[in-house]
């Protein structure tokens, strides 16, 4: 009897892991599925004579970051367009980044503005709205402080609001310092695979949760339904899940050249601390429900999907060493030991597909990767899956406490070469 | 000219999607999502609408049908009877016969000789859809499947034929050659794990050449070869020439990505087998059990060679003889075109894995009967192909130096040259081409006839109703793999039933049949008579028995033979 319980135990948690696994290597190779498809995520997609041209207003909330903005302001304002509005919005209680910021405005009279926070508590959906009635321009873009942003990127952005005539615009997101740690390779990849594939195909099923910056919304239509939530964690999924539900158009382009360069957090704490308030957020999107209005039953399953996945991710990850044991030590039958095989082979198709991606991303981004990374990458793929769970569970276990406060995720300049971070010291002062 | 995006920016979204929401206006579908963008290089878009390719396929749709029928009649008629059933057939059979009823992969020990997907498979038609089509006998069920996958390799050649470059005629014309050479017909009727690997690798050679390159496709492929794997391994040896195939095929951004998912689709399913046999303490060799490793190193190295193909005396020259006796034709035309296959870049891969193949042919070692059967989808798309392609360069050739000769003022000189060329290949066909297909098409026509009408299987027929009403079912027979199961559907206790290949081999045997004195009858076919694999125990039993009855001659003689003191 005994047997038999564990028998369909092994089995059932086999077929589930595997099914995530093989679910999850699908999305990550969604941008590869034929050339065709390849051509179509990028943003080559028409002439670029006769697009309408946009007036941009860009917010930058920024919070504690008086080590990095005063590059940032400064790259947003060189960035080649001519209709630009910088909106970088500080905390009244956070006299170092609003000094910054005002020598940046002062180096860039009429490009940059700065807008003093006076809103209690402090976090970044409140920071954006609070910037939201000041925006000119016909489409609002959303930076973060530390972000290194692609000097052509504005007009290849307007040429897709014009020749898809989208409402949104997500253009692409990379971290950048896989060298610093084990784990930050894992994590910039997290992010090649995010963007460079898997939005797209968010996109192509009109469900899209947006990510935090180098996003781009019609400003009529974003005051149309209000602006950000300003009591979600993660406030970007959010805007985007209530989007999808309206029907609004989401495209999504991606080129190496224009993706916006960040960096990893800067422990692994505070990877764990932005990882919890991330699966929080996606909670909080999943209880608010907007979801729901989804109109087709394949996309609301998605949904649901998509904001459990930290979740199914943490109960995989535990369950593999259970998986593993008790085909070690339980005597089970044949078929059965064979299929507990399965999410083993899942693991090794997606390391493989991992290792591949590794190297189109050194190849796309010009980065050196070399023998040391590809082991890190291979040995790293279990304890960065126990990291995630560690988030997953911390995030259930703070959303059980009603403990919804903002952890916010340090930045230094680790994505940048040295000189530029001197550079933005010396502009800070 | 109006620009939607100009309209767009004056109406505020915010208002269409309220719109939109209440239902009483909906927005104007925008970009298609799978819409194709301007390509960057000005290459020609790879995929008309699907409407289009439908039209454009339905010619390519008739040949194989036509196709299809031709050789649906030709092999369904006389299948059950013509070859003779074959010891292979009945290990098969008897194996996907113990899986059904037994659960078990083989009647007696499973020792690794092949993987089994491919009784697997049996089994599944016997249980599954053979169960509800009348049969002759097992091996007739087996054969009726054997059938469905030669329509389906049919069906494959064609297409394959097609986005390998050639007509639709050359494609059409490969496919007959495939199936109606009598090599084909012969061993294409056979229960071998040959034939169902067949449609699995033609089919990972045409996901290969997907028009559109997709990725599903690449990983489709290899799926499909790493079945075919599962169901003979000697397949392996033709995953180089997919892999080089899909290469070619998969060009562009998404190669590398291809290569990877394909290589995956190929290894991972094939690692279940090691993983089972790890499973069942049974990949390394032990004292007492039977492994994996022994099971290979039977196939690879510990088979008694055959010889050498030029040495006359071996069974390396019998079986290649053998082939040649059935139709030197197609054998003699893939050996004569398969280097100017190489020339053309598409044919390429195909033409070095028959060239592959036909080396390992020549090289020493074991080399069973039905290692014919792969190349042979290979042989008839390279002689097709070069055959087809050749006469489109001929026809080619001499318009344009006719269209040529009335371009110039040089008329008489021009008309002279084509004229010659026209002569000269005629010359050519003449003496050589033409008797050579005549003599082949009468050959092949005649041996097709019989293999419809003949009943090769005759003495195997006989000899079971003989023993049926002659032998009581007490008895213990050591029988061949094909009177095996004949036997046990005439309701023999499988006990009683013992293939002569497993005495002194298998330890569960010995203990039924310890020496020559438990066995009752010897049925002693062709099979046994020429088999390496006889044991004392077979030998004994031949020697203290005696002739008490038989039908046919030579090498179809079966002889019961009554096992005495």
């Amino acid at each position: 009897m005994l047997g038999l319980i564990i028998d369909v135990v092994v089995t059932a948690m086999a077929v589930v892991m595997g099914s995530v696994a093989a679910l999850t290597a699908n999305w990550m190779v969604y941008a590869w599925r034929s050339p065709e498809g390849l051509r179509a995520t990028s943003f080559a997609r028409g002439p670029a004579e006769g697009v309408t041209p946009l007036r941009f207003s860009l917010i930058v909330p920024a919070r504690h970051e008086d080590a990095v903005l005063g590059h940032t302001l400064d790259t947003l304002a060189a960035l080649r367009h001519d209709d630009v509005q910088i909106l970088c919005v500080v905390g009244h209680d956070d006299p170092g980044t609003t000094a910054v910021a005002h020598a940046a405005q002062d180096r860039h009279p009429g490009r940059v503005e700065v807008i003093v926070d006076h809103s209690w508590p402090k976090n970044k959906p409140t920071a954006l709205n609070t910037a939201l009635p000041h925006c000119t321009g016909n489409v609002v873009g959303v930076f973060d402080a530390e972000d290194e942003v692609a000097p052509t990127l504005l007009t290849a952005i307007e040429a897709a609001f014009c020749h898809d005539h989208a409402d949104v615009v997500q253009g692409g997101v990379q971290l950048m310092n896989i060298h610093s740690s084990w784990w930050s390779l894992r994590n910039c990849l997290e992010y090649y695979f995010w963007f460079r594939s898997r939005l797209h195909y968010h996109a192509d099923r009109e469900f899209i949760p947006l990510g935090g910056n180098t996003v781009f919304v019609r400003t009529s239509l974003l005051r149309a339904v209000g602006g950000w939530d300003p009591v979600c964690l993660a406030e970007d999924c959010e805007l985007g899940v209530r989007l999808s539900a309206l029907g609004a158009w989401v495209s999504v382009a991606y080129e190496p050249a224009l993706a916006t360069r960040e960096q990893t957090p800067g422990t692994l704490t505070a990877l764990i601390k932005q990882r919890t308030r991330w699966n929080q957020g996606f909670v909080q999107v999943l209880r608010k429900g907007m979801w729901r209005d989804l109109p087709t039953r394949r996309q609301r399953l998605l949904a649901r999907y998509t904001l459990l996945t930290p979740f199914l991710q943490a109960i995989t990850g535990l369950l593999v060493p259970v998986s593993l044991g008790l085909i070690l030590f339980a005597s089970t039958p044949t078929l059965v030991t064979l299929i507990a095989f399965l999410p083993l082979l899942m693991v090794i198709a997606s390391t493989v597909i991992e290792i591949v991606a590794l190297d189109d991303f050194a190849r796309s981004f010009r980065v050196q990767v070399g023998l040391r990374d590809y082991v890190r990458l291979v040995l790293g793929a279990l304890p960065y899956q126990w990291v995630l769970a560690a988030a997953a569970v911390r995030a259930v276990w703070r959303e059980l406490h009603d403990e919804r406060g903002w952890e916010k995720t340090e930045h230094t300049n680790a994505h940048r070469s040295d000189a530029a971070a001197d550079a933005t010291r010396g502009a800070a002062r | 000219m109006t620009n939607p995006g100009a309209l767009r920016a004056t109406s505020p979204p915010g208002a269409v999607l309220l719109l939109h929401r209440t239902g009483s206006a909906v927005p104007a579908r925008r970009r298609s999502r799978s819409a194709p963008p301007i390509s960057p290089g000005g290459t020609p878009p790879i995929r008309p609408a699907w409407r289009s390719r439908l039209l454009s396929g339905r010619r390519t749709v008739l040949v194989t049908t036509v196709c299809v029928l031709v050789v649906a009649v030709v092999h369904g008629r006389g299948m059950y009877t013509a070859p003779i059933r074959f010891d292979d057939e009945g290990t098969y059979v008897a194996q996907a016969h113990a899986v059904l009823t037994q659960g078990r992969l083989a009647p007696y020990t499973y020792w690794y000789d092949h993987p089994p997907l491919g009784w697997l498979v049996l089994a599944g038609w016997l249980g599954g859809p053979g169960a509800l089509w009348h049969a002759p006998n097992l091996i007739g069920s087996g054969r009726q499947l054997m059938l469905v996958l030669d329509l389906v390799s049919v069906a494959l050649v064609v297409v394959l034929g097609r986005r390998l470059g050639l007509g639709r005629l050359t494609a059409g014309a490969a496919a007959l050659l495939y199936a109606l050479t009598p090599l084909g017909l012969t061993y294409h009727r056979m229960v071998l794990l040959d034939n169902i690997a067949t449609p699995l690798v033609l089919g990972a050679f045409v996901l290969a050449l997907s028009p559109r390159r997709r990725l599903v496709c690449a990983l489709t492929s290899g799926v499909l070869l790493a079945s075919a794997v599962l169901v003979k391994e000697t397949t392996l040896l033709l995953a180089p020439f997919v892999l080089w195939t899909l290469w070619q095929g998969f060009g562009g951004t998404t190669r590398r990505m291809s290569l990877a998912v394909f290589t995956l689709g190929v290894t991972l399913p094939v690692t279940l087998y090691p993983f089972y046999a790890l499973t069942n303490d049974e990949l390394l060799p032990g004292v007492g059990h039977v492994s994996l490793w022994a099971g290979i190193y039977f196939q690879l190295v510990g088979r008694q060679s055959s010889g050498s193909v030029f040495d006359v005396s071996s069974d390396a020259h019998a079986v290649a003889h053998g082939w040649m006796s059935v139709d030197p034709h197609l054998i003699l035309a893939a050996a004569a075109l398969v280097l100017p296959a190489l020339i053309v870049r598409r044919l390429r891969p195909v033409a070095a894995a028959l060239l592959f193949s036909g080396l390992a042919v020549l090289r020493p070692g074991y080399l069973p009967v039905p290692l014919i059967v792969a190349p042979m989808p290979l042989a008839a798309l390279v002689v097709a192909g070069v055959t087809g392609m050749s006469v489109t360069w001929w026809v080619r050739r001499v318009h344009g130096m006719s269209a040529a000769g009335r371009a110039t003022s040089n008329v008489a000189r021009r008309r002279w040259a084509a004229q010659a060329l026209i002569l000269v290949s005629l010359g050519v066909l003449g003496a050589g081409v033409v008797p050579g297909v005549h003599a082949a098409a009468t050959d092949w026509f005649y041996r097709d006839v019989s293999l419809m009408q003949t009943s090769f299987d005759r003495p195997y027929l006989d000899s079971t109703a003989w023993i049926e009403a002659n032998v009581p079912r007490t008895a213990t027979l050591l029988v061949d793999d094909v009177t095996w199961t004949s036997l046990l559907e005439a309701g023999y206790p499988q006990d009683r039933l013992i293939w002569f290949t497993k005495p002194n081999v298998d330890p569960e045997v010995d203990q039924r049949v310890p020496s020559y004195r438990s066995v009752d009858y010897v049925i002693n076919s062709d099979i046994m008579r020429t088999s390496r694999q006889t044991s004392g125990t077979v030998r004994d039993a031949l020697t203290h028995s005696t002739a008490v009855a038989s039908w046919g001659s030579g090498s179809n003689q079966i002889v019961v033979r009554k096992v005495g003191p």
